[in-house]
């Protein structure tokens, strides 16, 4: 065999266990990756897809302790044996823009991992002038990172990577956290640097994918590789139309009215916002990153100030204690950790087996909830936050992470509470998600809400 | 003209000089000299850009502690004939070495202290960027704290919390240094790497303060 012939990655009958864990994730079945392919990673929620990822970049016998069986090549060479210098050559991108920030402007985190590769000061400069021109990010150079949109960060964190030229590049839901149009330019940015490289992608959102996956791996619930064939069908994830019915004669459970707000020593991110949400009714929000929706959430729970602005079954909330708001109110927040509380899944669910079962948790009720994968984190934290049956339910993002099954899972259940009574108001860069559950969807853009149409 | 530069490692040797100079001292008027002397280094440090606000708010929550300190020292000390002048030393004494503390971390330029540390190599680059990244992690630690009390308080509908709410943050502290630790490797942090940014050397104005100091010094031991 000459080197033309060898995969850039090869793998075969591959298990991993973390550390203090029972569970073990198998990939039976050999998977052979050439120069030029982009593959797209799809399988089951907690099938183990971002656990492959990490193992590709060679960070399982690096950086996570576990027992490590099978084969995985990276160019003939066992990737536990990759040196510093090769490892550079596989480029991973993680899901959450903001854990991946190391430095304090963006200049230094993109020459971060050139300054690691001893390259002169001056070459340094003259590719990230370079790069930044190209993808238009030249006037984000001289700003410290977290005052960056989610959008930004991951632009940012993408082409930090791509400066090192990587030959390959790993993909964990690069657009989980991202509204369409970042997700678009993200999207745009990796087909520009696949020509001749590998792109292993890990994506829920299909369509995005549309002109860029060459080849589709189905990792089946026994963790069997399986090769899918690509069909043009798969790119549009539609799902049924669940619109709740609503009685509109009734007076509103929520009224906002000429609702302005800013931060301290900040120009205003809201102004003159009017929104009505009846009972039993699903609003679907959408809007750029950082344009003010989680923060219109965070108002509507009473968590940030207002004035006599918002009212809850026509009393304003500022006049409500919060206790008593709280038990009409929940909210969900973007990081499902926040909610939990105990050490399994059936404790946080008050042992429901029901809710459980239409979480899609059965099969993890004596799991912690810490380690769960992060759309079965989701799905229990959505559980926890409609236990208590409030009025109104906030939902920051509840698709995230989620496969088309699970998408239809929670849509199901959103319509389900929805017909008992319960207004919810969905914050969502999910528009096929926003559109078949919502009566009705707003944008928030320049501040202000606008009706919204697919 | 060209603007003066001082060396950002200023904010280090000035300020643990200082405290050592009042631990080793004797007298209220000593140890309000000493401190005097800090918030004079730190406004030419900082071209007399301080936060006085902060600086008054730090100072009003030290009364209590040194209320505290001065009766318990008082009574103590209630046999010797000079009680009073003894405590009220003891307090100046805590309230400078808290003061200049609180003034040199809130005014000093983390991130360039650490990379200039680094670039001389009085740091390892593990530690300097673990540091760097720790600091870069309290804002996102106190969000994520404010918000699991939320969370607890929506679905408990408790005013107490209870003290498992430690363990989602512990849980995304952990998390974050991990997801921090696999970016530096995914980027190759070595030892060996080069730095864009350049080494503020030392030069004749830090000299000038380091005489400066260094005859002060000299002038309280003189006279003490």
């Amino acid at each position: 065999m000459n080197n033309s012939d060898i995969p850039v990655f090869y793998l075969e009958d591959f298990s991993f266990k973390y550390p203090f864990s029972n569970k073990q994730i198998y990939f039976n079945g050999s998977l052979s990756i050439q120069p030029g392919e982009c593959i797209l990673i799809k399988g089951a929620s907690g099938s183990g897809k971002s656990t492959l990822l990490m193992a590709l970049k060679g960070l399982i016998p690096h950086l996570i302790n576990g027992k490590l069986d099978g084969t995985l090549l990276f160019h003939g060479q066992n990737i536990s044996k990759l040196d510093a210098r090769h490892s550079l050559k596989i480029g991973y991108l993680q899901q959450n823009p903001d854990n991946q920030l190391i430095c304090h402007t963006v200049l230094d985190e993109l020459a971060f991992g050139l300054e690691n590769t001893g390259l002169a000061k001056i070459e340094i400069i003259r590719k990230i002038e370079e790069i930044t021109a190209r993808f238009d990010v030249s006037h984000l150079v001289n700003r410290n990172p977290a005052t960056l949109s989610g959008g930004q960060k991951q632009t940012v964190n993408l082409l930090a990577i791509l400066l090192l030229e990587p030959e390959v590049l790993l993909l964990d839901e690069p657009t989980a956290f991202l509204d369409p149009e970042s997700a678009h330019k993200i999207m745009g940015i990796i087909s520009e640097y696949t020509r001749n490289k590998v792109v292993i992608i890990i994506e829920h959102n299909h369509h995005y994918l549309n002109k860029l996956v060459t080849r589709i791996i189905n990792i089946d619930g026994k963790g069997n590789i399986i090769e899918e064939p690509i069909k043009d069908a798969m790119w549009q994830q539609s799902l049924p139309k669940l619109v709740p019915s609503i009685n509109n004669n009734t007076s509103p459970l929520l009224t906002i009215s000429n609702l302005s707000f800013s931060y301290p020593n900040s120009t205003a991110i809201l102004n003159s916002i009017d929104l009505k949400i009846n009972k039993g009714e699903v609003i679907g929000l959408i809007g750029g990153n950082g344009n003010g929706k989680s923060t219109l959430l965070q108002l509507i729970a009473g968590i940030l100030p207002s004035h006599n602005q918002i009212f809850i079954d026509n009393i304003a909330i500022n006049k409500i204690p919060k206790q008593q708001l709280w038990q009409k109110i929940s909210i969900l927040w973007q990081n499902p950790e926040a909610h939990f509380i105990h050490t399994k899944v059936c404790q946080e669910l008050n042992n429901d087996l029901e809710l459980a079962e239409l979480l899609n948790l059965e099969n993890h009720q004596d799991s912690s909830p810490f380690s769960l994968s992060e759309g079965q984190k989701r799905r229990l934290s959505i559980g926890i936050v409609i236990q208590h049956t409030p009025q109104l339910l906030l939902l920051d993002e509840p698709t995230f992470g989620q496969d088309y099954d699970n998408k239809l899972t929670l849509a199901k259940l959103i319509n389900k509470i929805a017909n008992n009574g319960t207004a919810i108001l969905i914050v969502s860069h999910d528009l096929e998600f926003i559109s078949c559950i919502s009566n009705k969807t707003y944008q928030l853009g320049q501040k202000a809400l606008s009706l919204w149409q697919k | 003209m060209a603007k003066i530069t001082f060396s950002p490692l200023n904010f280090l040797i000035l300020p643990v000089s200082w405290l050592i100079v009042l631990t080793i001292s004797d007298g209220w008027i000593n140890y309000l000299l000493c401190t005097m002397v800090c918030i004079i280094n730190l406004l030419v440090l900082t071209r007399f850009n301080l936060n006085w606000k902060k600086l008054g708010y730090f100072s009003l929550t030290l009364i209590p502690a040194l209320a505290a300190t001065y009766l318990t020292g008082y009574f103590f000390t209630i046999r010797n004939n000079s009680a009073e002048v003894t405590t009220l030393n003891l307090c100046i004494r805590l309230y400078g070495i808290a003061m200049i503390s609180f003034m040199y971390v809130n005014h000093m330029p983390r991130e360039k202290i650490m990379l200039e540390l680094m670039q001389r190599k009085l740091l390892s680059v593990n530690i300097g960027f673990g540091l760097l990244a720790t600091l870069n992690a309290f804002s996102y630690f106190a969000q994520e704290f404010k918000r699991i009390q939320l969370a607890y308080q929506m679905r408990f509908q408790k005013k107490c919390y209870s003290p498992k709410i430690i363990f989602p943050l512990l849980v995304a502290a952990a998390r974050y240094s991990h997801n921090l630790s696999i970016s530096m490797f995914n980027r190759g942090l070595n030892p060996h790497r080069n730095y864009i940014n350049n080494i503020v050397p030392v030069a004749y104005p830090d000299y000038i303060l380091w005489i400066a100091n260094l005859s002060i010094i000299a002038i309280i031991y003189y006279f003490s």
